[in-house]
């Protein structure tokens, strides 16, 4: 063989070791994306305790709903730290869930002016705002990881060597819940 | 008994012209004669020189009056009412216009004598060139003059017109500034090593920063500074950043370090950082393309930057108001360099030789402070929870 054939051998295998490379980074990267999400939502898990605790002194007759968060906590907090994207996508529907309960919690709360005003509740809300905050900004983080490892994996010759780079089915997006996801325009918040 | 306030210091000055019209005359005198030996040189330089001495001793004896003699009187009359003025800053002021008069009699006298010294040394460089094979004439005898009453005043008022105005800021920006809120002014301690360690400005070899805001504002700790970075290029002071800096510290529970910084180009960003700080990708592709992020900790980064962070933050540097921002975050504590480009020096105390008390320095001062705290409002409105700040009423904007 010339040595022309060799070059263009050497850089095709240079070339897809640098893909290679790239994947496992981005594989990499999710995983850590990932375990950022665990954390917040380890956060979120450690506050609600203390948040039904004060809602049940003033939300007696919202028993049923105090103890559908009480579930949706378990049952994310089993979830947390799985890495295989089918538990993956149920612990994030699981947080979903949860998300929404204590939105319709907090919504009840509006409805009883000494619950809202009841200085604990009120520092529970705060932090739980900031956790919020924490939460989204972990899922941006781990959905920009999954789409840079998507575009790797998809584009060619990513798929030849995403099998080498141990990514087997992809993760899923962490989508926000429906109801969050109305059209939003943040000069209206200007 | 002791004579009128000043009166020796008149005397002194009227000498002094009268010392000066004499050299003058003389001077003239003799370049006459020397130009024209006859008697048409002795009369032209005794009338010549006679009129130019009469004109300098007039103007002497005036400026006696006016510089040293009147400001003496209206610093003792000043002086008892000081002590009638009721209201703090009229206190302040008050003691400024006798700290002010005082300052201008000193520079006046120092006047009287470093002038006249000034122009004996043009003289004196005028009467060498008529050694030369190309004589000075009368018009560079003029010139010479003018340039050495000018040397000889800035001479004079420099130390004690700088001492004055450091004085009127120590005395009265606190005051103006505490009408804002819980605020006050102190010299200014700028913020040089965040701004170079973390990148945000690095090819700076010199600083001008002289006044510092600071306290407790909208509920927030806050310090903004007005600074100028300059660096020496090939013997020419190159402007690197030219306006504010604002350190807030927001009631957010972030860590680590995130910085916000202009994007380069692709060339320009690989110098930048990449070692110390991990870039992070944000979902904006206008602030994208417009800014560079890098930060430690990439989910506290993002708790910061959201959607609605980024656009009040693009908002902010299309505004008209400022250049484009950089910012530094450190756990809670943000820092943004605001770039106030062609903007006037702020805080300028009036020169001593208006009254400390000038309306319009003090309205053009307590603008500057307004205008520093809307800055600081567009800062702190970047982020939500700062924005929502439990307990913040509007700050009183009256003195």
């Amino acid at each position: 063989m010339s040595a022309w054939v060799w070059v263009v051998v050497a850089v095709a295998v240079a070339g897809l070791y640098v893909w290679y490379a790239a994947i496992v980074k981005r594989r990499n990267r999710v995983a850590e994306a990932l375990s950022g999400i665990d954390v917040q939502l380890s956060q979120r898990h450690e506050l609600i305790p203390n948040v039904l605790a004060i809602a049940k002194r003033y939300l007696a007759h919202e028993e049923s709903l105090l103890a559908d968060i009480a579930r949706l906590r378990t049952t994310g907090q089993a979830r947390l730290g799985s890495t295989d994207p089918k538990a993956i996508a149920e612990k994030f529907e699981a947080e979903n869930q949860l998300t929404a309960g204590l939105g319709r919690l907090f919504a009840v709360a509006e409805g009883y002016p000494d619950l809202k005003s009841d200085d604990l509740m009120v520092r529970a809300q705060a932090t739980y705002q900031e956790v919020e905050t924490n939460v989204a900004a972990a899922r941006r983080f781990y959905n920009s990881s999954v789409t840079d490892l998507r575009n790797a994996c998809q584009i060619f010759p990513g798929q030849l060597v995403a099998g080498l780079a141990g990514v087997g089915p992809m993760p899923p997006f962490f989508e926000a819940p429906v109801e969050h996801r109305g059209p939003v325009n943040a000069a209206d918040h200007l | 008994m002791s004579g009128p306030p000043g009166r020796s210091a008149a005397a002194g000055a009227l000498v002094a012209a009268f010392g000066l019209a004499f050299v003058v005359w003389m001077a003239v005198l003799w370049s006459s004669v020397r130009q024209d030996p006859g008697i048409g040189g002795w009369l032209g330089g005794l009338f010549g020189g006679g009129f130019a001495a009469l004109v300098v001793a007039g103007t002497g004896a005036w400026a006696a009056m006016y510089f040293v003699a009147r400001p003496a009187r209206r610093a003792a009359e000043q002086e008892l009412a000081v002590y009638a003025a009721d209201d703090d800053l009229g206190r302040i002021l008050g003691e400024l216009e006798v700290v002010r008069l005082r300052t201008e009699r000193q520079i006046n006298a120092s006047a009287a004598w470093r002038i006249p010294l000034c122009v004996l040394g043009a003289a004196a460089l005028w009467v060498a060139s008529q050694f030369t094979d190309d004589p000075a004439d009368g018009t560079d005898l003029l010139i010479f003059g003018g340039m050495a009453v000018i040397g000889g005043y800035v001479w004079a008022s420099m130390a004690l017109g700088d001492a004055y105005r450091k004085t009127f800021k120590e005395r009265v920006l606190p005051k103006l500034v505490a009408g804002f809120g819980a605020l006050s002014w102190r010299p200014a301690q700028p913020p040089l090593d965040e701004l170079r360690d973390h990148g945000l400005f690095t090819n700076f070899d010199d600083h001008e920063a002289e006044d510092e805001i600071y306290g407790e504002y909208r509920g927030l700790p806050l310090s903004i500074v007005e600074l100028k970075l300059t660096r020496q290029e090939s013997k020419k002071s190159v402007t690197v950043f030219n306006g504010l800096t604002a350190a807030v510290t927001l009631p957010r529970g972030l860590s680590g370090t995130t910085i916000v910084v202009p994007d380069r180009g692709f060339f320009g960003n690989m110098t930048r950082l990449r070692g110390r700080y991990q870039p992070v990708r944000l979902e904006d592709p206008v602030f994208e393309k417009a800014y560079e992020v890098y930060g430690s900790d990439q989910i506290s980064a993002r708790a910061l930057l959201t959607p609605a962070f980024m656009e009040r933050f693009m908002a902010l540097a299309t505004c008209g108001r400022f250049g484009a921002p950089v910012a530094l975050i450190q756990d809670n504590r943000l820092l943004m360099a605001l770039e106030t480009p062609g903007a006037r020096n702020l805080f300028e105390p009036p020169s001593y030789r208006k009254p400390a008390a000038s309306r319009e320095a003090l309205t053009q001062m307590h603008e500057d402070i307004a205008a520093v705290l809307k800055a600081a409002d567009a800062i702190i409105d970047l982020d939500q929870a700062a924005r929502l700040q439990p307990g913040f009423t509007a700050p009183g904007r009256t003195t």
